[in-house]
């Protein structure tokens, strides 16, 4: 472990944040030669996947989702697959499939692209309900149950979907129920002329992947640090507070569910840790609330601006 | 108004929800439920269908009328109210207005705002039952109904359960007790009832003595088991046969009826001798006559209100009384009453019409000539009540209009107090007797909680005087001739149809009976220790708290006592809030800071942390970076990092780095300053 000075200039040495969050800082660096000008999606991204969440990406087509998910997949050094869903996909698409093997005279199994530790699912609402619920399933249990056999999905684990909010026909919006399973989603956005002017100069390099800066074992033990980031009491009752804001009549269709506020959290925990911090404080709450808690309220005013926007202003910080 | 698309952009409104409208509804129809009592029935008929509509509206989630519907319909109300009393003002009109108007206000709460007004409105509506009724079950009830009506507030203001909620407002109005019962005792009354509204107060129905007697007048009464006043005797009990209430007398007859009219303001007498007989105070308290007399325990003598004593011997007052009065008379029981009468009482104590009646009159004169004195023609006529088979009936058989007289005493032989005590001064005037009637009450009843005597409109009783030489006006009761056990036992032991009494006046020692005489004591000590707290009870009040003498010093106590009970409050929330949201001093510290950056200009938002302000901070005013970002990073820190982490040392560094702290007004030009961060 390298000698490190914190910005508080006292070590915290039980964790080696600094350590972590250096590495940490490196994997977006990487990651950010692929996706130009969108340093902070990049951070919630990452923040997202070390707090060992799903993660949609809303937006149109051609804005760099699923370049953002592979070029994060690279940098961590995981497993790939990519589902492409179209209106006719079917659950053992995904999930796998045994098939009869003439030379051994037996059914092997053929393991779908769902078993792989970074699954990329692209425009997610083409496919039908059912299939989407296989998928939204396999999140949730982190395991898959064919033909009777359960067979665990590998670890980590972590699905990035992508759906473009504009597409409507012939599309299958995901219910709110289901989106509750995806600890984040981000917009990208089209990206900022300084960087845009880069990737027209061809500066990106397409070709090579990205070399791997961790692997599978290294994201598990950072995520056991995200776990143990502290939040000290005046943190939780922010957070509380929040949560109660939420679901006050009135306001939102409905509140923000106990699974909701752990994944707020868990956010805030990989937010601070990625600053180097052992402990939480309420602007990484605010950083993370409204890619949290924007695709899981429903503001019922017809008021402008975002729920997150709104219960920010609500709650006050000391 | 506020339209659906408006949006607040600075604070957030809290728009009312359909289950809070739903419980505006339910609020406001427990507050306007006591005015369906008086109120006419037409204004039920138009409040109950919108609120019923607002209701349903509210469950289904129906959008909220037009701008048009509701002009319409409000116009209607005004309509309809004017139609109703002639003017949209006053008492009734006014009330009824309200009840519509915020019936139809249900029709158009969008907003917080509109729902604040709303429950000010209601506030209102609740105060101006007072005006109807101001008795000790209302009163309980409105205590329930400020309950409900500032949980209202509480649920239209903040998220809560109903319990919470009903809590939350339990708690505002025990910490509001306190200034209350200051004001009550305190601020200064004024003379005459608090609520009563002269200018239509004759508008409710009137229950009691009336100006006037026909046959079958006191027939209504004894039905009515309602309270006419309640005594107290102070110098001890009075036999039942003495107990006769004296109210107004009537001197004039039209051949069917018997009239006050002004006969006791023009003659003179009504003075009864104070050392012929036993004397006698009562304490009384009357309830609204709607008349201007009193009533006082046969013959007053004096009483301590500004009354005069009519020459019926009548207490009188100046204005009529529309609230319940108290008041303590004299009273001489068994004196004489006008020793002498002048000659033009006399003539109209005689006065009968010049026809009618044949037969009575016949009666009347063999009387006169065959016993001359006025004490055996008296005598006479008792005996024959007594001895002819006459019955006391509260039933009795018709009599002819012009003839009721002639039909009672010789075909009917049936009536009730005034069939005997009309009959019997007709007989007397006729056979040359001076005599007149005299209306009240006879009985009383033992409250059986506290000491005092309760006298119901049941007890109205009619009786004769007649002028007797060197006795003065002698009461005679041909109702005792007839049935003794009346002045005895009370109406209910003398009567044979007892089904058609009023409950009240029937039974005794039922269970029933003795909760409503529990109740009835309980009702007493608050007419007396709460509704008659009026200018005289409070000067009283304050000469014994050492406060008498003018205005100056009870105000002063008033207002001491208000500040004092404020300033309370404010130091304990003070030391409640410094507990409960400032734990230890490092927030205290860091909100010093942020108070001192708040005065030159640089609040803090709410839900900034404390590292984004000092970012900001920074950006405008180079010359505090440092010292912010170092204040930020140490606050941070202690509140935040785990506890273990920091040491102690640190926290006091914090704290007189915080207290350190002074930012300038503007910043230093073109240098920065050398400090750094400690």
């Amino acid at each position: 472990m390298p000698p490190t000075v914190s910005a508080d200039a006292t070590p915290a040495p039980e964790l080696g944040v600094t350590d972590i969050a250096e590495s940490l800082a490196a994997i977006r660096t990487a990651t950010a030669t692929r996706v130009f000008g969108k340093d902070d999606r990049i951070r919630l991204a990452l923040a997202c996947l070390l707090a060992d969440g799903h993660l949609l990406i809303e937006d149109v087509p051609g804005v760099g989702k699923t370049t953002l998910a592979h070029a994060l997949a690279d940098a961590l050094g995981l497993s790939f697959a990519r589902i492409q869903f179209t209106s006719d996909l079917m659950p053992s698409d995904i999930l796998g499939v045994s098939v009869y093997d003439r030379g051994q005279a037996a059914f092997t199994f053929n393991a779908g692209p769902i078993f792989a530790q970074l699954v990329v699912a692209d425009e997610i609402n083409r496919a039908s309900p059912r299939t989407q619920s296989a998928l939204l399933e396999a999140m949730a249990e982190r395991q898959v149950t064919i033909e009777g056999r359960t067979r665990a999905l590998p670890q980590p684990f972590t699905v990035i979907a992508t759906q473009n909010p504009l597409d409507h026909s012939g599309t299958f919006a995901l219910p709110d129920s289901q989106l509750d399973r995806f600890l984040m989603r981000i917009e990208l956005g089209y990206p900022p002329q300084t960087a845009e002017r880069r990737l027209l100069a061809g500066e990106r390099d397409t070709n090579t992947p990205l070399a791997p800066l961790a692997d599978a074992e290294q994201l598990g033990r950072w995520q056991a640090a995200v776990r143990s980031v502290h939040t000290r009491d005046a943190v939780l009752d922010y957070l509380l507070e929040l949560i109660a804001f939420s679901r006050r009549r009135g306001i939102f269709e409905q509140g923000l569910s106990p699974r909701a506020g752990l994944a707020l959290r868990r956010a805030a925990q990989a937010w601070a840790l990625q600053d180097a911090r052992d402990y939480v404080m309420p602007e990484d709450i605010q950083a993370v609330l409204p890619a949290v808690v924007d695709h899981r309220l429903t503001r019922r005013d017809a008021g402008e601006g975002r729920a997150s926007a709104l219960m920010r202003e609500q709650i006050g910080v000391i | 108004m506020n339209s659906a698309t408006t949006t607040t952009t600075s604070r957030f409104e809290n728009a009312p929800d359909a289950g809070q409208r739903l419980r505006l509804i339910v609020c406001l129809s427990l507050i306007a439920i006591p005015h369906a009592l008086h109120l006419p029935i037409w204004v039920l008929g138009l409040a109950v269908p919108i609120m019923t509509w607002q209701f349903v509206g509210a469950l289904r989630e129906w959008p909220l009328p037009g701008r048009w519907v509701r002009f319409v319909l409000a116009a209607a109300a005004f309509g309809a109210v004017f139609a109703g009393f002639g003017r949209v003002n006053g008492q009734e009109a006014g009330v009824s207005l309200l009840v519509l108007l915020l019936a139809l206000k249900l029709c158009e709460i969008r907003t917080h705002r509109d729902a604040m007004v709303f429950l000010s409105l209601a506030c209102f509506l609740l105060a101006t039952q007072f005006l109807f009724s101001q008795s000790l079950a209302m009163a309980l009830y409105l205590v329930v109904g400020t309950w409900v009506l500032v949980a209202a507030f509480v649920d239209i203001a903040s998220a809560g359960t109903p319990r919470s909620t009903l809590g939350e407002s339990a708690k505002l109005l025990a910490q509001a007790l306190p200034v209350a019962v200051l004001l009550f005792v305190l601020f200064p009354r004024i003379p005459g009832p608090i609520w009563g509204l002269p200018s239509d107060a004759g508008a409710q129905a009137r229950t009691g003595l009336s100006e006037s007697m026909s046959p079958g007048s006191l027939t209504n009464l004894a039905l009515d088991g309602g309270v006419a006043l309640r005594a107290r005797f102070v110098d001890g009990d009075v036999p039942p046969a003495q107990r006769y209430w004296r109210g107004p007398v009537l001197w004039d007859f039209d051949g069917r009826t018997w009239s006050r009219n002004d006969a006791d303001r023009r003659l003179a007498g009504g003075r009864v001798e104070p050392g012929s007989g036993r004397r006698q105070r009562v304490d009384i308290t009357l309830e609204p006559t709607r008349h201007d007399w009193l009533i006082a325990l046969d013959v007053p003598l004096a009483a301590d209100t500004s009354s005069t004593l009519n020459a019926g011997a009548t207490l009188s007052v100046e204005d009529d009384v529309n609230a319940r009065m108290r008041y303590s008379t004299t009273s001489v029981v068994g004196g004489v009453l006008d020793r002498e009468l002048d000659a033009r009482a006399r003539r109209r104590a005689l006065l009968l019409p010049v026809e009618g009646n044949e037969r009575a009159r016949r009666l009347a004169a063999r009387w006169h000539a065959q016993y001359r004195e006025p004490a055996r023609i008296v005598e006479a006529a008792l005996q024959r009540f007594r001895q002819q088979p006459y019955r006391y009936t509260l039933s009795p058989p018709a009599t002819r209009e012009d003839a009721s007289v002639d039909d009672f005493l010789f075909d009917t032989l049936a009536g009730f107090c005034e069939h005997y005590a009309g009959a019997f001064t007709f007989l007397m005037r006729a056979a040359g007797v001076p005599a007149r009637v005299v209306t009240g009450y006879q009985g009383a009843e033992r409250a059986t909680v506290g000491d005092y005597w309760l006298v119901r409109n049941s007890d109205a009783h009619a009786w004769s005087e007649v002028w007797l030489a060197g006795r003065g006006w002698v009461r005679v009761d041909p109702t005792a001739a007839v049935a003794p056990g009346r002045i005895e036992a009370g109406v209910a032991a003398s009567i044979a149809d007892r089904s058609s009494l009023p409950y009240m006046a029937r039974a005794s020692g039922a269970t029933w009976y003795r909760v409503q005489m529990l109740w009835d004591g309980i009702n007493a000590g608050w007419n007396r220790w709460f509704l008659a707290y009026g200018p005289q009870l409070q000067q009283r009040m304050l000469d014994l708290l050492g406060l008498g003498g003018g205005w100056g010093r009870p105000l002063l106590a008033l207002t001491a006592g208000v500040v004092a009970l404020l300033a309370l409050v404010s130091v304990g929330m003070a030391w409640r809030s410094r507990r409960a949201v400032d734990p230890d001093a490092v927030v205290a510290a860091w909100r010093s800071v942020c108070a001192r950056l708040a005065r030159i200009g640089y609040p803090r938002r709410a839900d900034e942390g404390a590292r984004a302000y000092a970012d900001r901070i920074a950006a405008v005013r180079a010359d505090l970076a440092d010292d912010m970002q170092s204040l930020a990073a140490q606050y941070t820190r202690l509140r935040y990092a785990p506890a273990h982490a920091s040491r102690p040392h640190e926290r006091d560094t914090f704290i007189r780095a915080a207290r350190a702290f002074r930012p300038g007004k503007r910043a230093p030009e073109r240098r920065r300053p050398s400090r750094s961060a400690s």
